[in-house]
């Protein structure tokens, strides 16, 4: 009986430092992405932005607000992401602001692929006049790729591309596989 | 049975974040590729609204 007890509460200390583990590993991956975010930006002498306003964040109650006053219709289940990270520890939730303005989400899992992160939703503001305009991609695909590069996936993999964002995506260096997949291979540095 | 000392959460944390930087590394080509074409766009780099995901 002890013993049962004993063994119990390591599978739940083990859970705990696994479900911690990705939480930092998710943190660290944003924060990464920002960085060379802001440093490319600064190395480009663009003044058009405060580069130093955008953060990216997790998707929360906050995040999600921000999104249902988008206005539009709502064509991602965004409220269902905290639900899908609970069922998903490796599961990559993304919030793209400039200040206190939402400007893009994004959501990505390896599920259970050693190989492939998906991303499974991306979505910039509909306002087409927000700060980060042209940028959303780019700062959802450096944070995944960053994202990639700490949990061993080798590739990165848009799901269900939107047919108006393809020439974007290519643009950035994806192309499609011979299973007609649109992927880009993920580079250790 | 040996046991290690149980790490308090501030440890944990500091040692995923080690783990983390050492295996993210520094900026990937493939980030460095991603922010520049993006910048050099500009705001007609990408459509507005949905990019990727099946629709409700």
């Amino acid at each position: 009986m002890v013993c049962a007890v004993f063994k119990n509460l390591i599978v739940m200390a083990r859970r705990y430092s696994n479900f911690l583990k990705y939480l930092v590993f998710q943190s660290q991956s944003r924060k990464s992405a920002l960085a060379a975010f802001v440093e490319q930006w600064a190395q480009w002498g663009d003044q058009s932005l405060d580069a130093s306003k955008v953060r990216l964040d997790v998707i929360d109650t906050t995040a999600i607000g921000a999104f249902n006053r988008w206005g539009g219709d709502n064509q991602f289940p965004w409220e269902d992401v905290p639900d899908w990270k609970a069922l998903d520890v490796k599961g990559f939730d993304l919030s793209i602001w400039h200040d206190e303005q939402l400007c893009g989400l994004c959501y990505a899992t390896p599920r259970d692929s050693k190989v492939t992160i998906k991303i499974v939703l991306l979505e910039g503001s509909p306002d087409s006049q927000h700060p980060l305009k042209g940028l959303i991609a780019a700062l959802a695909l450096g944070s995944v790729d960053a994202y990639a590069r700490v949990i061993g996936c080798s590739c990165i993999e848009i799901q269900e591309p939107r047919p108006d964002a393809v020439p974007t995506y290519e643009r950035l260096g994806f192309g499609f596989d011979a299973r007609q997949r649109l992927v880009i291979s993920v580079e250790r540095t | 049975m040996k046991m290690s000392p149980r790490k308090t959460n501030a440890q944990l944390v500091a040692s995923f974040s080690a783990e983390a930087k050492k295996l993210g590394g520094l900026m990937s080509a493939n980030q460095k590729r991603f922010f520049s074409v993006a910048i050099a766009h500009g705001k007609d780099m990408e459509p507005t609204g949905p990019l990727a995901g099946e629709s409700r």
